[in-house]
């Protein structure tokens, strides 16, 4: 094969490769959420262009954060207190491992990074806080309008 | 005949998305239904005709404008029906399988219809008048002449108008597009207590005029929210949406469909020319779409046997 039939061959393959690939992936490409990689035949691994090999990204999942039991048992207690007052003072003495823990199950955008007191913030506005706000706004307590 | 609003005061949150791809997959699936395009952005129409189309073919004698023009102190004097179209497109894949679409379309004139209804008189006429202006939708579909639809779904405009009431009124139940961020969870309790509102002053204001609907509005229906324009990573909800998603069901206590409806701006985000929503248009190994084959599987078993009716009946 010359140098002009390989590109020619590679653009080929591109082509048909594209050719087969959903409107939404297609989209991806163009959009730069997503990149082409060269994946070796017979090898799990695929490697990205100035990235090394990695592990191919479309088949990675992220797992649900599992609390523990005593995480469980908190946000089942804040479920039924009425005021942020109470609330604080049911996390004031925890362990940051159980605030963090207590966050990351609220799905609390970088929960790992932040302090103490941030956690608790977080913890209480996810919970009673924001329930709070919702019978404020409602205007009633109802489940249903 | 089940009647559901597809309603959000905030706008951008895919309303309009929801009730094109429902409607149009529930018709491939064989199902009667109906849209109604209440918002004056006519943002549903445009999803089944082409600008041309809609100036040429249906403004100028067949939108829900037109029906009403012909109220008279808050009376239609000519049946809904008589104002629906077939968008052709959708119609050519769906009527082998014995599915049906018809649309009602909006004007951007629809908006004069608030500025009409501050108009009347403050007395106990123009009170029944406002009346039998909320409840026209209601009476229109209730109508024994009206033909038959598994399915009804009227796209509310971004306010708490005239349209917005009388779509609230005609239906059984609501479905409440929602991005799962602080703003829009806020927006889901605004609305709440807008509902909440007027549902007393509607009911008052027929106890006034010794009307038929005392059942109550949306009396024994369904609240449900669906998560519209998700962004995904490592195939599930990026932690700042599950953040959001876990508080509507946890704290605000709201009914949510699983299935989540993914942002993807190529897909949602309407061509000049294009005349099918994604649903139709996509493969069906396209993720996007075996999302939204869940969402309707999920709308289906939820309302397919569910006692049909509009709101009063």
């Amino acid at each position: 094969m010359n140098s002009v039939k390989i590109p020619l061959g590679i653009l080929q393959r591109i082509s048909e490769f594209l050719a087969d690939l959903p409107e939404d992936q297609l989209a991806d490409l163009a959009e730069g959420r997503a990149r082409l990689a060269y994946h070796p035949a017979g090898s799990d691994e695929v490697v990205v262009p100035g990235g090394g090999r990695k592990r191919s990204r479309s088949t990675a999942v992220r797992k649900p954060h599992e609390p523990t039991p005593a995480t469980v048992e908190l946000l089942a207690r804040l479920d039924t207190m009425r005021s942020r007052d109470e609330a604080r003072s049911a996390l004031a003495d925890l362990k940051k491992a159980a605030l963090v823990d207590a966050a990351k199950t609220l799905s609390v955008p970088g929960a790992g990074k932040l302090g103490m007191d941030a956690l608790r913030t977080e913890i209480v506005e996810a919970t009673v806080g924001r329930r709070l706000d919702s019978i404020a706004i409602r205007g009633f307590e109802g489940l249903r309008p | 005949m089940r009647v559901i609003s597809v309603v959000n005061y905030k706008g951008g949150v895919g309303k309009t998305t929801l009730t094109a791809n429902l409607g149009a997959e529930l018709a491939r699936r064989g199902k009667r239904v109906l849209l109604v395009d209440l918002d004056p952005q006519c943002s549903l129409t445009h999803c089944f005709y082409t600008p041309q189309d809609f100036e040429l073919k249906v403004r100028p004698k067949y939108t829900i404008k037109h029906w009403m023009d012909t109220f008279s102190h808050g009376v239609p004097l000519a049946s809904l029906a008589d104002f629906r179209v077939t968008p052709p497109a959708v119609d050519y894949i769906v009527s082998p399988g014995g599915g049906r679409l018809d649309l009602l379309a909006s004007d951007v004139l629809l908006f004069k219809l608030d500025l009409d209804a501050a108009r009347v008189p403050a007395n106990a006429e123009g009170d029944r008048e406002l009346l039998l202006r909320r409840r026209a939708l209601l009476d229109a579909l209730s109508d024994v002449s009206f033909p038959p639809y598994d399915y009804v779904l009227l796209d509310c405009p971004p306010n708490f108008g005239l349209l917005t009431q009388s779509a609230l009124v005609a239906s059984r139940d609501v479905l409440m597009p929602v991005k799962a961020d602080y703003l829009s969870t806020v927006g889901l309790d605004t609305l709440y207590n807008a509902i909440h509102d007027f549902r007393h002053q509607y009911r008052d204001q027929v106890g006034r005029h010794g009307g038929k609907h005392a059942g109550g509005l949306i009396a024994d229906g369904e609240f449900i929210a669906v998560f519209m324009m998700i962004e995904f990573m490592y195939r599930r909800p990026i932690t700042a949406h599950e953040h959001y998603m876990r508080i509507v069901t946890t704290q605000l206590h709201i009914p949510c469909f699983r299935t989540v409806v993914r942002q993807n701006v190529t897909v949602f985000g309407y061509k000049s020319g294009q005349v099918l929503p994604a649903v139709l248009q996509l493969k069906p190994k396209d993720q996007i779409h075996g999302e939204l084959m869940q969402l309707v599987d999920e709308f289906q078993q939820r309302f397919d046997s569910a006692k049909g009716g509009v709101a009063a009946a």
